[in-house]
């Protein structure tokens, strides 16, 4: 069984993306260990109660973070482009974020729906 | 949509292939046949230069993350003149880096940290330009 993550545009394209998945219980979360040891597209979910999750983005490579409710829909979305080397972090109020690699084909506000799929 | 690649110098991209935009993301590969792939550089440019090749993007800003927004578009518009012009239904995958592609399959686009590679490359004219080889030149992208 396959996890997918489709994302749907406003044109009526949609996209696969097949997700390398980590569930963690922390509320900071260095993000640059998991790339390493995971390829994009990498999905987190967040088992923690708390309101928000701290990520550490120093160190890692430029993409876009899709902040995704319970259900998978979008709620927000964030950019990591690292230029220098200060730290850098962003939180989240979500329970999963979807790292995707940068450049995006598309925009962001071309987004109708993200939805999951489990296809065998 | 990859071959084994032996990175034969001779068989690689030429240099004037490369001149011709050919190698420089971000580019179509579209499956030809069985291991014959052809390459469309995709070009933002605000006026069309001489001697390049590819798909054309009229774009007057030199931003690479507001003009990359579009690619999608383009790609599926220029998959959508290959089936409607020219009755061609091949398959076809947008490279954006070395780690980055979108694959058209029939019913789905599906991303892929794999991008194609190897087989025989060649340009829209059908040309050879490279063999058994890697799609892009790493030294300038």
């Amino acid at each position: 069984m396959e996890k997918q993550l489709i994302v749907r545009l406003k044109s009526g394209l949609e996209l696969t993306f097949v997700p390398n998945e980590v569930s963690l219980n922390n509320t900071f979360i260095p993000v640059a260990p998991l790339l390493n040891e995971n390829d994009f597209p990498l999905l987190i979910h967040f088992t923690h109660q708390a309101l928000v999750t701290t990520l550490n983005l120093s160190k890692v490579p430029d993409c876009v973070l899709l902040h995704l409710k319970e259900d998978y829909s979008p709620k927000s979305a964030a950019f990591c482009f690292n230029r220098s080397e200060g730290d850098f972090t962003v939180q989240s109020q979500c329970k999963h974020v979807l790292f995707i690699p940068s450049p995006l084909p598309f925009q962001l506000s071309e987004i109708e729906s993200v939805r999951l799929s489990n296809k065998i | 949509m990859n071959q084994s690649i032996n990175n034969n110098p001779e068989y690689a991209l030429s240099k004037e292939s490369v001149a011709r935009g050919h190698g420089k993301f971000p580019y179509i590969i579209v499956r030809m046949h069985h291991a014959v792939y052809m390459q469309m550089p995709i070009h933002f440019i605000a006026e069309k230069p001489i001697g390049l090749t590819g798909i054309f993007v009229n774009s007057p800003i030199d931003d690479i993350l507001e003009n990359s927004s579009y690619l999608m578009k383009v790609a599926n518009e220029y998959r959508e003149h290959l089936v409607s012009k020219k009755k061609q239904k091949h398959r076809l995958c947008l490279v954006l880096s070395p780690l980055q592609a979108y694959y058209f399959e029939e019913n789905e686009i599906r991303f892929s940290t794999s991008i194609p590679s190897g087989g025989t490359l060649v340009n829209s004219s059908k040309n050879v330009i490279a063999m058994a080889n890697s799609h892009f030149i790493s030294e300038l992208n």
